[in-house]
């Protein structure tokens, strides 16, 4: 009763090495770039109409990145940004998918935890940095607790809407085979979730991004934020929106990679496109 | 389970859950009620740092600090900032958001830049603006609304995208202006998702009041935080904490009832309150 | 061996009562192959639920072999109407993670895992994905996984009920096949009343909402049963029978809606 052939590749819907297309961003109509283009164009002719230095031009940013780039400080700096950044994220997501998953499957952990989440999730935890500062003193550990407070929360809940989608026939045939609760949570519940836990991971890097250079704008001697402030106070725009460039770019292949690392991981998603 | 041994157990387990359905605040209040607790009774026994304060504390300090005008003037600056940059930023990403759903040449050129100019922390631009304007008002203003603007623009779109084909048939067949179509069928379909968008921008207006408040000497509830601690006036410092947080949260829970009243007979996207 | 003693089960919804299922007392005999029958919202599913223990009867207990069903067990596997296969497993995997989840070693599971496809016939399609197979392979490595649990009893809910016309006459012969080489105790329920007389040795006929046993029809036709089965007129008669009785049934649903 074969109807799908097997060695047809388009059927074959595991592991297969992505082409360079899925990493390039997918070709969009013209229209697109023609938006990008016009808008540079803009800003070009803003910069030089325009005759207070304060406006740099497309090249001069260009020259102030490679400039930065050489010197090392990008370098110096961006590591540091991303390594305290990305510490954050993985508690965060550590946490997160814990706390998701025990809501998603237990009804008194959510009807305790939903609310409470919902309630803090519009305050600004910002508001509690001077508080971790005096807990964990300057430098990078309040950066990082609060990276992982702020970007818990769409991890949880992700986490949480995806634990509570699963198809309940996949829960009830593992509830059958007796198998014990760990068994159950991590070779079916996880699984079944890890798409959700990777949306929520996707919407919560960038958090972590705005939470490092924000708070590496106050009062701090080292990191993208630094340079930000550091160039503005040395008046050298041209390095301030260098720095911004490097940011954006950073943001976009981090959002890349995850949904290359989605492609992956889930793979049996065929359909999605991200 | 027969039906007289099992009664019992059962039924008190039932009615556990009959409460925590009808009254789903039980719950959580009692979760808060227990950490407040305990750390109270830790305060009390003098197990705290002295830069925790305890609840009690921290209540009288907010009573008191309100009493004699400090928190005030702050709360009212802060959230003017805040406000002005949320509704105009949401303003502009709701009706381009629209625009660029129902046009698709429009929405590919304006979705250009949008997309990526995403990626940029918009506190970063900041600095960059105030190297051309100056660390004052307008442009924490302006960068509250650049911040606040991509929520809403994306969720608007995609609102529109959602739209049943029948719908847009049914406008067809009635030979409905263009305007009118907008009007009625595309704007009440994209608003459940647009207010999803709305909530995530009120939110980020107030984180980006803060940020903006915190760098480059400002005024306002933020900056006042930031300095207590540098200061040591660890009761404003908390005062001040837990004002914003509760500003921030009836805030939200405004836009909620707000936003259901609009979407009456639509169901929210799983967005809970 | 199972056995449904006074089963009721009402739902409640805020306001809304619902009395599915009231006073059902069953007996399923050892390798007996049993179905259910029943107009629309009779409450057949909500009853197998209740008899493999994922739902708990308002009054009533279940038993198996004298000890009470309270929650799932290996000894009484279900098939659902959506094969519901782990689409991130293949299919020797997938057959294979009931056994692995009791403690099985790899090797031993996929062993096992190879040896039941090959019963339900999907030989060669071990490494295929479900998303690759058609609705009726899936059902097969559905079954061939429920099979895996080792089971006593077999629950089956509509399971050929997602598959078109075609590919449901042939899985009823296939499953008859199976059964005819497994010998389990089966508890099938449906709404098609061709496949209940083909398929059974019984066919327990519910009646509407709320669900009570309204006939428990022997099927008295001969075994291995197979395509020929169905051209005989012996079938066709059950099938007639039934057919007047379920009548009966439906009308009485759609009187008690009016």
């Amino acid at each position: 009763m074969a109807e799908a052939a097997l060695d047809d590749p388009r059927v074959a819907g595991r592991f297969s090495l992505p082409t360079v297309n899925s990493l390039l961003p997918k070709a969009r109509t013209s229209r697109r770039l023609v938006g990008i283009v016009v808008a540079f164009a803009l800003w070009e002719l803003l910069s030089r109409q325009s005759d207070n230095r304060l406006i740099p031009n497309l090249v001069e940013i260009w020259d102030q990145l490679v400039e930065n780039w050489r010197s090392g400080d990008l370098w110096f700096h961006g590591r540091l940004t991303l390594f305290r950044g990305l510490i954050g994220l993985a508690i965060a997501l550590v946490v997160g998918v814990a706390v998701g998953l025990a809501m998603g499957t237990n009804r008194w952990v959510e009807r305790a935890l939903q609310p409470l989440l919902a309630a803090t999730y519009p305050a600004p935890k910002l508001a509690l940095y001077p508080i971790f500062i005096l807990m964990l003193g300057l430098g990078g550990s309040p950066k990082i607790v609060l990276v992982a407070l702020e970007c818990v929360y769409p991890i949880i809940y992700n986490t949480h809407a995806g634990a509570r989608a699963i198809p309940r026939d996949l829960v009830w045939h593992s509830r059958n085979t007796e198998a014990v609760r760990r068994r159950r949570l991590l070779d079916v519940n996880l699984p079944a979730t890890l798409p959700s836990i990777l949306t929520g991971l996707r919407i919560a890097a960038p958090i972590m991004l705005i939470v490092m250079v924000v708070t590496e704008m106050i009062g701090e001697s080292r990191g993208l934020g630094f340079m930000i402030m550091d160039a503005r106070a040395s008046f050298r725009p041209a390095g301030v929106f260098s720095v911004i460039i490097v940011l954006a770019a950073l943001g976009y292949v981090i959002d890349r990679l995850l949904v290359l690392a989605t492609h992956r991981l889930v793979f049996w998603e065929r359909e999605v496109t991200l | 389970m027969t039906a007289t041994a099992g009664t019992a157990p059962a039924m008190s387990r039932r009615s556990w859950r009959d409460i925590a359905d009808k009254r789903p605040w039980v719950l959580p209040v009692a979760v808060v009620l227990v950490v407040a607790g305990a750390w109270e009774l830790a305060g009390f026994l003098g197990l705290l740092p002295d830069y925790i304060l305890r609840p009690t504390t921290i209540v009288g300090d907010i009573v008191s600090l309100l009493v004699d005008g400090t928190l005030h003037p702050l709360v009212l600056e802060s959230l003017r900032r805040a406000l002005l940059g949320f509704a105009i930023g949401s303003a502009v990403g709701f009706v381009l958001g629209l625009l660029t759903g129902v046009s698709p040449w429009f929405g590919d050129i304006v979705d250009g830049p949008v997309a990526a100019s995403y990626p940029i922390p918009k506190v970063a631009l900041f600095p960059a603006i105030a190297v051309i304007l100056g660390f004052d008002d307008r442009t924490r203003v302006i960068v509250i609304a650049l911040a606040c603007f991509y929520p809403v623009y994306l969720n608007a779109q995609s609102g529109t995208r959602g739209i049943e084909r029948d719908f847009v048939w049914l406008g067809r067949n009635n030979e409905a202006s263009w305007l009118c179509q907008f009007r009625s069928i595309v704007v009440p379909a994209a608003l459940p998702k647009a207010i999803v968008g709305l909530r995530l921008s009120l939110a980020l207006s107030f984180v980006m009041m803060f940020a903006t408040e915190v760098i480059g000497f400002g005024t306002g509830l933020g900056s006042a935080i930031f300095r207590a601690r540098l200061e040591g006036d660890y009761h404003l410092m908390w005062a001040g904490v837990v004002v914003i947080g509760a500003i921030g949260f009836i805030a939200d829970q405004l836009l909620r009832v707000i936003g259901a009243r609009l979407t009456k007979g639509q169901a929210l996207e799983g967005h809970r309150g | 061996m199972l056995n449904a003693n006074a089963i009721g089960k009402t739902f409640q919804r805020g306001r809304h009562r619902v009395v599915a299922l009231e006073g059902i007392g069953l007996e399923f005999t050892r390798g007996q192959f049993s179905c259910i029958l029943g107009p629309s919202g009779s409450g057949k599913s909500t009853l197998l639920h209740i008899l493999g223990g994922f739902e708990a009867p308002t009054t009533g207990e279940v038993t198996l072999d004298d000890s009470p069903v309270v929650k799932p067990s290996r000894r009484l596997g279900m098939v659902f109407q959506q094969a519901s296969l782990f689409p991130w497993r293949n299919i020797e995997r997938n057959v294979a993670w009931p056994i692995e989840a009791n403690g099985g070693s790899r090797k031993e599971a996929c062993r096992t895992a190879r040896e039941l496809l090959g019963l339900v016939g999907l030989n060669g399609f071990e490494r295929a994905y479900p998303a690759e197979l058609s609705g009726g392979m899936r059902q097969r490595a559905a079954i061939a996984r429920t099979l895996a649990m080792g089971p006593d009893v077999l629950l089956m809910d509509e399971p050929f009920g997602a598959l078109d016309a075609q590919t449901r006459e042939l899985m009823q012969e296939e499953l008859s096949r199976i059964w005819q080489e497994s010998q389990l105790t089966v508890v099938f329920v449906t709404h098609d009343i061709s496949e209940a007389v083909f398929l059974g040795d019984r066919v327990v006929l519910l009646s509407a909402r709320p669900g009570r046993v309204a006939h428990d029809i022997p099927i008295a036709l001969d075994r291995p049963r197979n395509a020929e089965t169905k051209k005989s007129k012996d079938l066709l008669d059950h099938h007639n029978e039934l057919w007047d009785l379920l009548r009966v049934e439906i009308d009485a649903a759609n009187a008690g809606a009016a």
